[in-house]
């Protein structure tokens, strides 16, 4: 190929400038438009649909996890508390005392002073409930420390 | 401001942006289809295109360079759906081209010497030689090598040529 005719610009150049008119035809703006409403507006339905769909999901889901939490049994945290004590009355007693041992035992008497004025001023079980959890809680510390004791001892 | 009016959907910015670029447009689609019909077709696409796409638009290139490619990604993604246009060899979309012997009365200037192309081959010279794409970039959106780019664009260049002198050889005689 030779050189002159290795560019289109070139060439054009040397044609006369086309004669055709090259100008869109005047309702090809307002189809635009048309359609692009048209498809907003689909699109702002969809949405609203998409958006009821996730809502009624939402209100279903609450609606079963409310259902769910009345229906599922409340903790009883003073037999958990009375079951654990009776464990621990049952472990060997440790002949030295660990230091978190002591700490859970010095919460747990706070706890029951707590609990025994509670009682005494005639507390709602709602008020009692924390107390209980909070002492089964402790006495569930305190029979891992001695379990790990007796553990060490046998070793 | 205009385009960041546009960016927040309004209508009139549009329509200012298509005062403005709506017929680079139309004249870019036509000289890619070579079809006045399919050219409005794909002016509406890449409008709605722009229109949906326009919120992601950051300015690292002019609007105006950003609007062409993504017209001319319309154009490519056009040819790609035309049935003549599928994947052949340089030697083979010629040759099915070659048969038809234009009248060279008609062959009046560039634009009409582009028609006489095969679609392809038009799009190539158009994206390469006006609009400033390289071999690579025609190689990528093609889904071919930069030597097809390479060949077409030579061959087409070449008939390009062939189909001038023969129109001006022939309107010499008429003279």
């Amino acid at each position: 190929m030779s050189e002159h005719e290795s560019n289109f610009r070139d060439l054009a150049a040397r044609l006369p400038a086309s004669m055709a008119a090259h100008v869109p035809p005047a309702d090809l703006w307002p189809r635009i438009a048309a359609t692009h409403s048209q498809r907003r507006q689909q699109r702002r339905r969809r949405r609203l649909a998409a958006g009821g769909g996730v809502f009624a999901l939402i209100a279903a889901l609450a609606f079963t996890t409310i259902s769910w939490r009345h229906a599922a049994p409340a903790i009883d945290w003073q037999a958990r508390a009375q079951a654990l004590e009776l464990q621990l009355d049952a472990m060997p007693t440790p002949a030295a005392s660990d230091p978190l041992a002591q700490l859970a035992e010095s919460e747990l008497a706070h706890l029951d002073g707590n609990l025994q004025a509670a009682y005494d001023r005639g507390a709602a079980p709602r008020d009692l409930d924390p107390l209980w959890q909070r002492r089964s809680e402790l006495l569930d510390a305190l029979l891992s420390v001695r379990r790990q004791q007796v553990l060490s001892s046998r070793i | 401001m205009t385009l960041a009016r546009a960016q927040r959907g309004d209508m009139a910015a549009f329509e200012e942006i298509y005062r403005r670029y709506g017929r680079a447009c139309f004249q870019l689609t036509l000289r890619l289809t070579g079809q006045r019909q399919a050219a409005e077709d794909l002016v509406h696409e890449a409008f709605l295109k722009m229109m949906d796409t326009i919120v992601s638009y950051r300015g690292e290139a002019p609007f105006g360079a950003w609007f062409k490619r993504l017209t001319a990604n319309v154009g490519i993604d056009w040819l790609r759906r035309q049935r003549h246009a599928a994947d052949t060899g340089a030697e083979a979309m010629f040759e099915q081209t070659a048969a038809a012997d234009p009248d060279p009365a008609g062959l009046v200037d560039a634009d009409s010497l582009l028609a006489h192309l095969p679609p392809r081959a038009r799009a190539i010279v158009v994206l390469h030689e006006l609009e400033g794409y390289t071999h690579a970039e025609l190689a990528a959106l093609f889904g071919q090598s930069e030597s097809y780019s390479k060949s077409i664009l030579a061959r087409a260049l070449k008939r390009l040529h062939a189909l001038a002198a023969t129109a001006a050889s022939t309107s010499r005689v008429a003279l």
